[in-house]
């Protein structure tokens, strides 16, 4: 084998092995939290290391977190407040979108920064004062102010994936259901909605994926009644320690949900995670 | 303004005019009127509180001392955090945590990028496992690492153990603590920067890089005078998104040390929800998050400007 093509060779073997390596590392951590909720909880004090016995595999802690638990209870309402959210700020971000890739407003562009920077807002500066805001209209710990703070979260992405997605179709075609007769409405029901569809979907997982884990502000707005998943895994953290039982089991749920929407939206994954800016 | 499509609608248009032209007057107002829900949300849920905040960074107002009305302090709040050592201390170890990971996930991300680009085999499992980290929730990330650090239980601590390395106690030392919370991050951001560059570098054109090959120059000259001015962008992007987010990281924190041990690894974020929400002091937490909020308004503008122009995204 000549020189050059015995380089290529290593520089090939190379590239695999760094890729494999890669791969485990982001793997493995994913696949012990798994493996390590399917097992006794280790966490009982006795010190006892080695969590890889691939046998005595148990349910005991999923039992732990789903029956003896408010967890379901914790699920639901991270349920109910995600979807909510996600459908209002999609029904919000697409008529601005609309909007915005239709029509010509004057300062278009500048609005739809704005839009955006609202999402680099630190969480931190507005929980501040919104706990403060809330409390006094006994805003907190209810569904309705929750659904709301997470459709403020949400709608600047959603404006933004929808409007890359609207921009890419032609607008000869609502002016040619107006040509017919449509009113401008109807051509956003009839004609733009049902080409959306497939966006619409991918959007609303895009939007879903962040609210469903977010932390900061359902720990600072809810209390018993609404608490999300997150909040009531992270009331785990005690000072006596950590039941590793219980918190691998609930993790595992709550991010069983976000790994089956990442492999429904892959193609789109780009575009979701820049906001739409990159194809 | 005669286009093309206003011949085409021709009497459509007359007729409607002839009526009084109704039409247009509303057809004005329809941009708006799909603007105005979501800014309507987006000012009531972030711009109110922003406003309030901003009356409360003036006062003392504190939860504990509730049957006391808050008094007026002017700017003493804001006096009053740049004498604050702990406060300075949280900015230093926020940089450090910016600094260091932006840094290590780019180049890590960049290389995984490059790499995954040369003609391999297996590329759409690569590039999907690559990924399965970023989509983890940043609170069980930052568990499940407590956990894998863990000295009795831990799984690095148990592969160490079991290959009779010493054990290694990274969260609990002040030493090690923000290394350790940067590898987290490290480990599960870097598949972004990953993912964006190598779908930035499958869209670069062939022929600059054919050319550079006929033209004999080597890897290092090809990636540094054409692959990443090409890619600049995305880099911007990239960089841009990666700042802002661990700018403001606070659920690793809260999950793995609580800003522990001591104060070695208390961000901004951490420090201001300690001071609002632990002390109680809501007034200077205020006037704290503004400071935090001006410094991401600076950044984000000064990079945003000169790297980006969104009008050019939409292509």
């Amino acid at each position: 084998m000549s020189r050059s093509k015995r380089r290529a060779v290593v520089a090939d073997g190379l590239t695999y092995v760094i890729l494999i390596v890669a791969t485990l590392l982001a793997l493995v951590p994913v696949a012990w939290l798994f493996l390590t909720s399917l097992e006794p909880d280790v966490s009982s004090g006795t010190g006892r290391s080695s969590p890889r016995s691939p046998l005595g595999l148990t349910l005991a802690n999923y039992n732990d977190v789903l029956v003896n638990s408010s967890f379901s209870q914790n699920l639901l309402n991270s349920l109910l407040v995600c979807v909510a959210s996600v459908v209002a700020a999609l029904a919000l971000g697409f008529l601005a979108a609309y909007g915005l890739s239709r029509y010509r407003v004057r300062g278009g562009s500048d609005i739809a920064f704005w839009i955006l920077s609202n999402r680099m807002l630190p969480p931190i500066s507005v929980v501040v004062p919104l706990y403060l805001l809330l409390s006094s209209v006994n805003g907190l710990d209810k569904y309705w102010s929750l659904i709301a703070v997470y459709t403020a979260f949400s709608a600047p992405y959603a404006v933004w994936l929808m409007r890359g997605f609207l921009l890419d179709i032609p607008r000869e075609l609502d002016q040619a259901a107006l040509v017919d007769g449509c009113s401008p409405l109807g051509v956003l029901r009839h004609v733009i909605l049902p080409l959306c569809a497939p966006a619409l979907l991918a959007s609303g997982v895009f939007l879903f994926v962040p609210a469903w884990s977010e932390f900061l502000f359902a720990f600072m707005l809810t209390s018993a009644n609404t608490k999300t998943l997150p909040v009531a895994i992270a009331s785990l953290i005690t000072d006596q320690g950590i039941r590793w039982g219980d918190m691998t089991a609930a993790g595992s749920l709550l991010i069983l949900p976000l790994v089956v929407a990442f492999f429904f939206v892959q193609k789109h994954l780009v575009r979701g995670l820049t906001f739409g800016a990159l194809k | 303004m005669a286009s093309g499509i206003d011949r085409a609608l021709g009497g459509a248009r007359e007729r409607t005019a002839a009526r009084g032209g109704h039409g247009r007057r509303r057809r004005r107002l329809y941009p708006y009127l799909l603007l105005a829900p979501v800014i309507l949300v987006l000012l009531a849920v972030n711009i109110y509180p922003l406003i309030s905040s901003l009356g409360l960074s003036l006062t003392d107002y504190n939860l504990a001392n509730a049957g006391v009305p808050a008094r007026f302090v002017g700017l003493g709040n804001f006096q009053q955090a740049l004498g604050d050592a702990e406060f300075l201390k949280s900015l230093l170890t926020t940089g450090e945590f910016v600094g260091v990971s932006i840094t290590v996930e780019f180049v890590l991300g960049f290389g995984l990028a490059l790499l995954l680009s040369r003609p391999v085999r297996g590329q759409g499992f690569f590039r999907t496992a690559l990924v399965v980290p970023m989509i983890i929730s940043p609170l069980i990330v930052g568990l499940l690492w407590r956990f894998m650090y863990n000295y009795d239980v831990g799984l690095i601590n148990t592969v160490l153990a079991a290959t009779h390395l010493p054990r290694l106690n990274l969260l609990g030392n002040p030493g090690t603590a923000l290394l350790a919370v940067i590898i987290t991050d490290v480990w599960q951001w870097t598949p972004l920067v990953f993912l964006l560059l190598f779908s930035g570098l499958q869209g670069l054109p062939e022929e600059p890089f054919e050319a550079a090959r006929i033209d004999g120059a080597s890897a290092v000259q090809t990636l540094r005078y054409l692959t990443v001015p090409l890619l600049r962008p995305i880099i911007a992007i990239a960089l841009i998104l990666r700042g802002m987010d661990a700018l403001r990281e606070y659920d690793k924190i809260y999950a793995m040390t609580g800003g522990g041990p001591g104060s070695a690894t208390e961000t901004i974020s951490y420090y201001i929800y300690r001071q609002g929400f632990v002390n109680l002091n809501l007034g200077y937490a205020a006037a704290l998050s503004y400071i935090l909020l001006a410094i991401v308004i600076v950044l984000v503008t000064a990079l945003v400007r000169t790297q980006l122009r969104f009008d050019e995204a939409e292509r």
